[in-house]
């Protein structure tokens, strides 16, 4: 029966937790909200950035998941050429992302608003790099141990990513608009 | 015809030492789906780095667009959301929400297919009709709790909602994760079979699409609610 099924419990579970995490985000939002009105473009890029770190971080993790569970992975070993090559991956990718977004935030702030807004891009790169240099190791470790606890990591590291990624994201965004 | 006497590239490529020839040697050999797909990003001489940069960029580029319209439909919202304490605060708990679904739906739809566990006759398959369920009854558990929390801490911040405020904030929350999940389920069984059949990891390009189309679909969505209801 499903309900019963420890996938089910999962599911639930982590979807509490990254509620509650979630939660928290917004409180921080809401504490931020005059930054976030007034700097121009920041609230178009506010969703790219927030689920950037779903995406990078989640397939990665996805893909260490699927490693280990075709067994072309190893449970008991970090480093190896697999691991190396998904990590630097998804760092560069990370980077690029958030140059786009950047980008495509200060292009439409241009074109609906006729501001230039530059240091958005800066923002977007400077906070990108902080969160996943945050985010991807949480990732990578937490894909392994949960693996190791006889998890399904594809049940619980997507929500579990998300979550404290929103907060770990919240932060690093207000650490690079101090910054810039 | 035996191995021996097919040509070097192909042995090599059967090897796994070439995988960029691997859909060559699916041609010329009787390598199955799977192999191939192992062989490009799994196998010892695959170049997982090129591979996944490559397979990953244009669609997180994709992502990146689509979900800034999103933020630009936000934008539009900025007074209403201004006004209702309790929908900024349960803004980044409900996107989170509905990217976990979309997360945990294709990544476990994408371990489907890499294991052969799922195919084109989806609608039949048990294990994913047990994701279903689960995955709804969780959306419309957590959504109550979260739409209350977020009323609790709004309150506690000194925003104070009466009944009719509260019972408006529920129903937009549940009516979005509902939605949203139909949405992710038919999103993800579509997008990552025809991933799959092209001879590409799912897990690259399922989670960014499902959860920037969710995203953006839900920001979408809960902008419309909230103008229909408040």
């Amino acid at each position: 029966m499903w309900l019963s099924d420890k996938n089910f419990h999962d599911i639930l579970y982590s979807q509490l937790f990254s509620v509650a995490a979630g939660l928290l985000a917004g409180l921080a939002l809401f504490s931020y909200k005059q930054e976030l009105f007034l700097l121009p473009g920041l609230l178009i890029l506010l969703p790219g950035f927030l689920e950037m770190r779903g995406s990078i971080s989640g397939s990665f993790a996805s893909r260490i998941s699927s490693g280990l569970f075709l067994g072309v992975i190893s449970h008991e070993k970090l480093n190896t050429r697999l691991i190396r090559s998904n990590l630097i991956a998804s760092f560069a990718l990370a980077l690029l992302v958030s140059f786009a977004l950047g980008t495509i935030a200060s292009l439409f702030t241009f074109f609906f608003s006729g501001a230039i807004y530059l240091e958005i891009i800066v923002i977007a790169v400077l906070a990108g790099l902080i969160a996943n240099a945050i985010e991807i190791p949480i990732a990578l470790f937490s894909t392994f141990y949960l693996f190791r606890k006889g998890h399904d990591p594809n049940n619980v590291i997507g929500p579990f990513i998300l979550s404290t990624g929103d907060l770990v994201s919240i932060l690093s965004l207000m650490v690079a608009v101090a910054v810039v | 015809m035996s191995v021996r006497e097919t040509p070097e590239h192909v042995q090599k490529a059967m090897r796994f030492e070439y995988p960029h020839l691997s859909v060559h040697a699916k041609r010329k050999k009787p390598i199955s789906h799977k192999t191939v797909f192992y062989m490009k990003e799994y196998g010892p001489h695959s170049h997982a780095i090129a591979r996944i940069i490559h397979e990953s960029m244009r669609i997180l580029i994709l992502a990146a667009i689509v979900s800034s319209f999103g933020g630009f439909a936000l934008n539009g919202i900025k007074s209403a959301l201004l006004a209702i304490a309790p929908m900024i605060i349960l803004l980044p708990a409900l996107n989170d929400m509905i990217g976990d679904f979309g997360t945990v739906v294709a990544s476990r739809f994408s371990a489907m297919l890499v294991e052969g566990k799922a195919s084109v006759h989806w609608a039949k398959n048990r294990e994913l009709g047990d994701l279903f369920l689960q995955i709804i009854v969780s959306a419309i558990a957590v959504s109550v709790i979260a739409a209350l929390a977020a009323v609790m801490l709004a309150g506690l911040s000194g925003f104070h909602s009466g009944p009719e405020i509260i019972f408006k904030i529920v129903t937009i929350t549940l009516l979005d994760v509902v939605l949203m999940v139909f949405l992710i389920f038919l999103l993800a069984v579509f997008a990552g079979l025809h991933f799959y059949r092209q001879g590409e990891d799912p897990n690259n390009f399922l989670i960014p699409i499902v959860t920037s189309v969710a995203d953006f679909a839900n920001i979408l969505l809960l902008s419309a609610l909230i103008i229909l209801f408040f």
